[in-house]
């Protein structure tokens, strides 16, 4: 799933007929101030990240005048939030709300289900699990037929389920309210949403209905669909992709033999003991993980290479693990059944053959085992024998002894790091 | 594209290059050449039989670029055989980064 920032996410629920409040993003604050002079009232600077909670990590200001906008952007841009840079912000008209709600779709992945699911609540402005744990009354689900979609009918239905706790609403604003579901599950659809929330969906003083906040992620396959959103990775990630992983995508785009999946742990890698980590398929790949994580060692990224690529792709992805400054690369392809292991063996060696005169002595663990896995084995044996690297090959009996890989890796990378640290005393 | 001293053509995400002034079939004209047509074997091991011998030396089965680029699973074995079994003259670039 892609992630849209707030900005952005507004920007559609603009275009679909739901009310935001009148703003602009900024990335200096000279335009922060130029916004707040536009909008001629007190603003919101709002950081855009990929965060919830911005309030409380002191991610949003208020500021009356577009000098302390731009003081409010200033201190903003470019400082860390929850860990992430912030880059822009949102400036926007500062609401007087009188009631917060909760809105949203969802693609709902039970079996049941399997479809989008939307959600009301007559409780805003905190966490939907909360208020369905304590006050589950307070919150309506609609499951909505794909083909047939809503009516305002459906949406008042849907209001007339939820307990408003003893405030009822006007009879227009239930029908603002009606409206806004059937426009928010409009842009759902037509930006093929994975999710859609609005919260806190809020009622103003003068009893209009407004989005004050929205998360939006657009399903990943869809985003060819959608060039005007801009987005540059179409993955699941909670910061900005990193150079390598832009690099990384088209090895993946439009090319779709096989997974040849990249992305990097922390944007930057600082200090020494990062490992370039490779899996085939899930399990096995994530056992292994758990096991070096446990015996201290920092994995720089998560690679995937299942579902038969060909090697081509693989030697890509390779390529990307070992552009990073690791200090072993490890691979734990414990697929079994769904692919021939000897195109990852040709991709192997391709790669390392190319890299090992650059890095003597680069600890390589190989775990590979599956179909042809004695064949994969002899030509990973053939390829590396002259190769000057610190290389083990496992195969499919040590698919659940992690410990043992995990003990080896720890050994290799340490002997790694000792030789090297020697040499540089000697220069 | 073929010349007299190579072979070179592009799949997907590769591109293919034969040295014939290397290639041991090629140079020495010779039916049972000493690394057994080592790519071609590659190619009908784990590929899409995209060469095939002609005149004693490994040449394109398949002709039409698009052809090859919908055909070819860019296994990369000829090259890996060609450096096992005979004197390496093919290479595969695969463009990154």
């Amino acid at each position: 799933m892609a992630r849209l920032y707030e900005y952005q996410g507004k920007e559609i629920l603009r275009k679909s007929g739901i009310a935001v409040p009148k703003g602009k993003s900024a990335s200096t604050p000279e335009e922060a101030a130029g916004i707040t002079k536009e909008i001629g009232r007190p603003v919101v600077v709002k950081a855009q990240i990929w965060a919830t909670g911005r309030f409380g990590a002191g991610g949003i200001k208020f500021a009356d005048t577009p000098e302390r906008a731009a003081e409010a952007a200033g201190s903003l841009i470019g400082s860390e939030i929850k860990g992430l840079k912030v880059e822009r912000v949102l400036v926007e008209e500062k609401i007087e709300m009188e009631r917060e709600f909760y809105l949203g779709v969802i693609v709902s992945n039970s079996y049941k289900i399997k479809g989008p699911v939307l959600i009301f609540s007559s409780e805003g402005g905190s966490s939907i699990e909360e208020v369905a744990r304590r006050n589950p009354e307070r919150i309506g689900s609609l499951n909505v037929d794909y083909l047939r979609g809503i009516g305002e009918k459906d949406a008042a239905q849907l209001l007339s389920g939820v307990s408003f706790a003893g405030r009822g609403l006007a009879d227009e604003v239930k029908d603002e309210l009606s409206k806004t579901i059937c426009n928010l599950y409009r842009a759902f659809k037509e930006f093929d949403a994975r999710t859609l929330e609005v919260n806190p969906l809020i009622m103003t003083k003068s009893q209009a209905i407004m989005a004050a906040d929205c998360h939006i992620t657009i399903d990943d396959n869809s985003v060819f669909r959608h060039p005007e959103l801009g987005i540059a990775v179409p993955r699941d990630m909670d910061r900005p992709p990193t150079e390598l992983e832009k690099e990384a995508w088209k090895i993946e785009e439009g090319d779709y033999r096989g997974t040849g999946y990249f992305a990097q742990m922390v944007p930057k890698l600082e200090g020494e003991g990062w490992l370039g980590f490779h899996g085939i398929g899930g399990g096995g790949a994530m056992l292994g993980a758990s096991a070096f994580v446990a015996r201290g060692l920092r994995i720089a990224n998560y690679a995937d290479t299942s579902g038969d690529p060909p090697a081509s792709k693989i030697y890509s992805v390779i390529r990307c693990i070992l552009a990073q400054p690791i200090d072993g690369y490890v691979l734990m392809g414990a697929t079994l059944a769904n692919q021939e292991q000897w195109h990852h063996a040709h991709a192997l060696v391709k790669a390392f053959k190319e890299e090992a005169m650059k890095r003597p002595g680069f600890p390589v663990i190989m775990l590979l085992g599956g179909n042809k896995e004695k064949e994969s084995h002899e030509i990973i044996r053939e390829g590396f024998k002259a190769l000057p690297l610190r290389w083990e090959l496992y195969g499919r009996e040590y698919i659940y002894n992690t410990d043992f890989i995990a003990d080896r890796v720890e050994a290799l990378v340490k002997e790694y790091q000792e030789e090297r640290r020697k040499k540089e005393r000697e220069k | 594209m073929m010349g007299d001293a190579q072979l070179c053509f592009e799949t997907r995400k590769t591109k293919i290059r034969i040295d014939y002034n290397r290639c041991i079939p090629a140079k020495e004209n010779v039916s049972r050449p000493s690394c057994g047509f080592a790519c071609i074997k590659a190619c009908r091991l784990y590929g899409r039989n995209i060469l095939k011998i002609e005149n004693n030396k490994p040449v394109l089965a398949v002709t039409d670029e698009e052809e090859i680029k919908r055909l070819d699973n860019e296994c990369i074995s000829c090259e890996y055989n060609c450096a096992r079994f005979g004197p390496g003259c093919i290479s595969i670039e695969i463009p990154f980064g």
